[in-house]
């Protein structure tokens, strides 16, 4: 991932979000990051729509997605991403608590790239945003072009 | 007379002992009780044959055998009288003729005695038979070759409604619900394409319209050439089974419902029960972090210009931030365990069920929440409410929560308006809580029950309970609510309860 690239993280837990945030630029993570509160943001941000901010045509995207958050939850997300020809390049990290063999399954299913529970202990937990940083780092990320 | 009579008789009788004397009177005579005997033997072989002719079919052959006998018995009195009348004494022709026929009939009432002896036995075992039949506590029925019933016992006629005559001759299909499948396994049945059917469960249609699960055991009746000329039923009442399987479906459901509750609570809960911690952890580490940081510039006081500012950062910024997300996540944390606990002694909360006036229970709830009403400016209308049962502290909680709810979520743009009225349904009453607020996104319709869920977090202060003590209240009153919305427009919820 080059360092134009963005990284969104639906995180509607703003202690958490502070955490990842902090972690990822410890680690070396310079890129660019936008927060979304919930899951009708994250949609409305990637369908351009709303009037919040919005997505850049040809621009690279990782996100990072809790699953329960208010309104629209990660699953639903990750299901209208990946069901989206355009928007399925995108990797996405499931970031989350819920550590639910079935739920793990499904995010896996519907096409998430990596699954992490966010360990309670701090140490685990920065290592597993740490190795997020490193994957970041070598990972290619498809251009996500515009809508027509 | 006397070669008639050793017939007759049965056996030989000594020429010596009839003796006729010369004073031409008639003197007893053994012979003479053997008249009689004779004459009282075909008598009873005429009752016999006239008994058997009522209770079997009349046939040809008996009525010719009545008429001979018949016949037979007129000619032998015929005799008898004018042999004991001394008119004549020269009937031989007659007297051979019925010499002839006498061992016949002695025969025959041997024969006809019996046949009563075994025909009794048939007619009683029959008649047992037949009740058997009839009172067997299933149902019973006979088809011929074109599916039409030609036997149906009381059993099944007492099961469906219908007096005998109604049902005889008819296709038995008339009288299942799935008249088309049963036509046609009927026809097949008797056709010999499928065998008869086992263990079948169908439903039938009573007189009254009303329909009766029954179990079928179907056996094909055949000639003697092999060929089918029918088929035997029994029917089986299975309304019980059938009710106990529904009652039984039902508690399933119910069961996999409060599992599947369980498990979101118990998911939801893990869940937000850690999302604290990680913060609390986290933010711990922090604040060691910024303590280090503030340790070290103290350290390199004299040696670092931008120690100051350093410390500025840790001190002012970092580690009051962090202080306030590990209070925070201690504060929710404590909330969330809090309202686990109040969802919990909800569920065994005694209730105390009576007939509520919910004209005064609803001013009660507005009276409360008045201070709330006037905050949020507004206008709050109930119209007259029937009464319903329920527990009258737990049923205004449900109310004073809806109403909270719709308070908090009133669109800014208009005044707010909340209407509170009710339509009565069959044995229920429906209240209706309208609001002109926000409204809720389809998406969202069932997850606003959900345990800890919450529209706004940022905005709205709460739990995420509210409405998840409203459903449990109302499941337990026998209740229930729904919701209708339109984003934008507002909201209706729908509590029914059990009216009095």
């Amino acid at each position: 991932m080059n360092k134009e690239g963005v990284i969104l993280i639906a995180e509607d837990d703003e202690g958490h979000f502070e955490l990842i945030k902090r972690t990822l630029q410890r680690a070396g993570v310079c890129n660019e990051i936008l927060r979304f509160a919930d899951g009708q943001e994250t949609l409305d941000f990637l369908f351009i729509k709303g009037d919040g901010l919005k997505r850049e045509p040809n621009r690279e995207y990782l996100l990072l997605l809790d699953i329960r958050m208010p309104k629209i939850d990660g699953i639903e997300v990750l299901e209208k991403i990946k069901q989206d020809p355009n928007l399925k390049k995108i990797p996405v990290v499931m970031l989350t608590t819920t550590d639910d063999p079935v739920t793990i399954e499904r995010c896996h299913d519907l096409g998430c790239s990596v699954y992490i529970v966010k360990p309670v202990e701090y140490e685990d937990f920065t290592d597993a945003v740490h190795k997020i940083g490193l994957f970041l780092s070598v990972v290619e990320i498809p251009q996500v072009s515009g809508f027509k | 007379m006397l070669r008639c009579r050793l017939y007759i008789a049965g056996r030989l009788v000594p020429e010596g002992i009839c003796n006729q004397k010369g004073d031409g009177v008639m003197h007893p005579h053994p012979v003479v009780i053997f008249d009689i005997i004779t004459f009282l033997a075909c008598l009873t072989a005429l009752v016999f044959l006239c008994k058997s002719s009522i209770h079997a079919k009349q046939h040809r052959t008996q009525l010719l055998f009545s008429g001979l006998l018949v016949f037979t018995l007129l000619c032998y009195s015929f005799c008898l009288i004018l042999e004991w009348s001394r008119v004549t004494s020269r009937l031989d022709i007659l007297e051979n003729f019925i010499g002839v026929l006498a061992p016949m009939w002695w025969a025959f009432v041997f024969y006809a005695f019996l046949k009563e002896i075994t025909e009794k036995n048939l007619r009683e075992s029959e008649a047992r038979l037949y009740e058997l039949f009839d009172e067997a506590p299933i149902g019973y029925h006979e088809l011929d070759t074109e599916g039409r019933i030609t036997h149906i016992n009381k059993t099944e006629l007492k099961m469906l409604g219908y007096k005998y005559e109604e049902m005889l001759g008819r296709p038995v299909w008339e009288f299942v619900i799935e008249e088309e499948t049963s036509r046609q396994a009927v026809i097949d049945k008797l056709s010999g394409a499928i065998p008869p059917g086992q263990a079948l469960e169908r439903t039938l249609r009573q007189k009254n319209g009303n329909t009766l699960p029954v179990l079928c055991e179907d056996r094909l009746l055949h000639d003697d050439f092999g060929n089918i000329t029918g088929i035997r039923s029994t029917i089986q009442n299975i309304s019980k089974r059938k009710q106990a399987e529904y009652d039984r479906e039902q508690l399933m459901e119910t069961l996999a419902s409060k599992n599947k509750e369980l498990e979101s609570i118990l998911y939801v809960t893990s869940h937000d029960l850690r999302a604290p911690l990680v913060n609390i952890q986290g933010f711990s580490h922090e604040l060691s972090l910024s303590c280090e940081q503030v340790r070290s510039a103290l350290r390199d006081r004299k040696k670092s210009a931008d120690t100051d500012e350093k410390l500025q950062t840790a001190l002012n910024k970092d580690i009051p931030e962090a202080l306030g997300f590990i209070t925070n996540s201690a504060s929710r944390m404590e909330s969330l365990l809090s309202g686990l606990l109040r969802l919990s002694r909800l569920g065994t909360a005694a209730l105390n069920i009576e007939s509520l006036d919910m004209n005064t229970l609803l001013a009660d709830v507005t009276k409360s929440t008045e201070y709330q009403i006037k905050q949020a400016g507004a206008t709050v209308k109930v119209e007259p409410l029937p009464p319903c049962r329920g527990d009258s502290s737990q049923i205004n909680q449900v109310f004073t929560n809806i109403l909270n709810n719709a308070l908090k979520y009133l669109d800014d743009t208009r005044p707010g308006m909340i209407r509170v009225y009710a339509k009565a349904e069959y044995r229920r009453n429906v209240y209706c809580v309208e609001d002109n607020g926000v409204g809720i996104a389809p998406d969202h319709k069932e997850k606003i029950f959900e345990i800890f869920y919450r529209l706004e977090p940022d905005k709205k202060h709460g739990e995420g309970l509210g409405l998840t003590i409203v459903k449990h209240i109302l499941e337990r009153h026998n209740g229930n609510i729904r919701v209708e919305s339109k984003p934008g427009v507002g909201s209706k919820f729908f509590i029914s309860l059990p009216s009095v």
